[in-house]
């Protein structure tokens, strides 16, 4: 994999169209959390889920507002019909602001934060009960960590050494109304993960090459893994990058024509 | 009741590899039959009611049938998004074993108190609610949920005055008068308490609602028919429990020259503590209360 990876731009084109014509909120967090998502799609055998085999590796968006990113992505795997991306944020569509598994191969209806780890503890549980040597991958956002639900999961997934168990931290830290640090400090995220007993990784998360060798290690690792994956909210758009105001705003027409340029000279 | 709705799903995991259960550090002496002879479908999850039901939802995601057990208070309210989203947003066959109603805890205080639980839960989509009156409506109620595949909340209280019955039905007349005119619903462990009432007048039937959600029209419509006078009783706020959804039916049917009557706590916590005994005498629930209220009615 090329590290400047062109393809990221490409979904990120999309990402800005369908939020553009739809007028959606969360572009920033759906920027962040592009490398990481597409890394992970890399990673699973797409074949199975489309065939909803009952060994497929699983992959939960708990950070559930950067589905437009989602379903791009989705969409590139064929998982999804451009038709149906189109529709993304539209009245009498599926395709809401929020990854809901009422769209064909969305595992878990996600939004309401601090739920994805539980669920994925449990079909991590489940694969393993059935003997399968599939995976659970489930992107939680850093701000999402202040959800206490998330360290129950945790400590429940290092006791039952769930080595199926990947969690991939969008490390962006920015949160609904600033730094996600300044309310609530989740430093250091390594040092905590280790100390639940998790094996964990730093990684630029914007970088597919270090995602993806990461994810490689999974199958040598007896313990739940978690990649903290730094990233830059916003990413790709200069104007855009770490500056939480696109966390809600939808782009506006200049606005648009401005990134839309920034991402084709990229 | 909580022991042998323990024994049944003991009994059905031999058959059904897909069952397990779930607790969040309860049931000491309930549930280590099933730990020592399923224990790769036994999961003490700790005291983290949150994450077994995310885990619950996890394991529908694989194809298991999770039953999740804890006290109702804590099953209910402390994991209330999580059984919104996570089971009844995805329609998951998740059963809720919830243990202690009204004030089966009552000594130990208005945390503790379950008078809440059926109006949290039946404003969800999906649900199904159980509220078993007897050992042996513990059976029928298990064959129901796992017929039906939905997510399911059983309302298990505690209680010595246990009674048999034959009725297959989950929901039944256990008594009929014939030419009364006063039809007494009820439901849990408030059945036992209708039946002392009757035994020392009798003047009055008796429906026994082992589902109370989702209410038959059609089987309501019938039951209702032959009497003018309706008395609701349940160990929960009646403003949010069956009394609340009988009477948006009632509206919904239209009935005219019936009068519906409610016994249980009101919409408020309490502050001070008491036994079952204690709140049942205080809010009528109490055999004797019960059987004065319907007295008072007749003349």
């Amino acid at each position: 994999m090329n590290e400047k990876n062109e393809n990221s731009n490409l979904i990120r084109k999309k990402i800005l169209d369908i939020v553009y014509k739809s007028q959606a909120s969360h572009i920033g967090s759906s920027f962040s959390v592009v490398e990481i998502l597409s890394t992970v799609y890399k990673c699973v055998d797409t074949k199975k889920i489309e065939n909803l085999d009952i060994d497929r590796d699983r992959v939960i968006l708990s950070k559930g507002h950067a589905a437009a990113a989602l379903y791009v992505i989705l969409n590139q795997h064929g998982l999804m019909s451009k038709n149906d991306l189109e529709t993304y944020y539209t009245n009498g569509s599926l395709l809401g602001g929020h990854a809901t598994h009422n769209v064909p191969y969305v595992e878990h209806s996600t939004g309401a934060l601090g739920h994805g780890l539980s669920v994925a503890t449990g079909i991590a549980i489940g694969l393993k009960s059935k003997k399968f040597d599939s995976h659970v991958f489930v992107i939680v956002g850093d701000g999402e960590l202040h959800e206490g639900s998330n360290w129950e999961a945790l400590m429940l997934a290092s006791h039952l050494n769930l080595n199926n168990l990947c969690i991939l931290v969008d490390n962006n830290r920015l949160s609904g109304i600033g730094n996600t640090h300044a309310c609530c400090s989740l430093d250091s995220l390594l040092v905590k993960f280790e100390a639940f007993g998790l094996e964990a990784f730093d990684v630029d998360g914007h970088n597919e090459n270090e995602i993806y060798s990461t994810i490689k290690k999974l199958k040598k690792i007896n313990k739940p893994v978690a990649i903290v994956c730094n990233t830059i909210k916003g990413k790709g758009v200069s104007f855009m990058e770490n500056n939480n105001v696109w966390h809600y705003r939808p782009p506006g027409t200049d606005e648009y024509q401005k990134a839309i340029l920034e991402l084709l000279k990229e | 009741m909580r022991n042998t709705f323990f024994k049944e799903l003991k009994n059905r995991m031999y058959k059904d590899e897909s069952l397990f259960l779930l607790v969040a550090d309860m049931g000491l002496g309930l549930v280590e039959d099933i730990q020592n002879e399923f224990p790769d479908r036994f999961l003490n999850v700790g005291i983290a009611e949150q994450n077994m039901i995310g885990v619950a939802s996890g394991l529908c995601n694989v194809g298991f049938r999770p039953f999740c057990y804890t006290i109702s208070n804590f099953l209910i309210q402390r994991a209330f998004e999580q059984i919104r989203n996570d089971v009844c947003l995805h329609n998951y066959p998740v059963t809720l074993i919830g243990t202690s109603t009204g004030f089966d805890n009552g000594l130990l205080g208005p945390t503790h108190q379950v008078i809440d639980d059926i109006g949290c839960l039946k404003i969800l989509p999906n649900i199904r609610i159980y509220s078993p009156s007897s050992i042996n409506a513990i059976r029928i109620v298990f064959e129901d949920l796992i017929k039906n595949n939905f997510p399911s909340y059983v309302r298990i209280g505690k209680g010595s005055d246990i009674f048999e019955h034959e009725d297959e039905n989950l929901n039944h007349f256990i008594l009929k008068k014939e030419k009364s005119e006063i039809l007494v619903i009820s439901h849990g462990t408030m059945i036992g308490k209708c039946i002392e009432a009757a035994r020392r007048y009798d003047n009055f039937s008796i429906f026994c609602m082992n589902k109370i959600k989702p209410l038959y029209i059609s089987e309501l419509k019938n039951v209702i028919q032959d009497y003018s006078k309706i008395i609701v009783i349940e160990d929960h706020i009646v403003s949010s429990g069956l009394y609340d959804s009988i009477c948006t039916l009632m509206i919904d049917l239209r009935v005219q020259n019936k009068y519906l009557y409610k016994i249980g706590p009101p919409e408020r916590y309490e502050e001070i503590i008491g036994d079952t005994n204690y709140f049942s005498n205080k809010y009528g629930c109490f055999s004797d209360k019960i059987c004065d209220f319907i007295m008072d009615l007749c003349n």
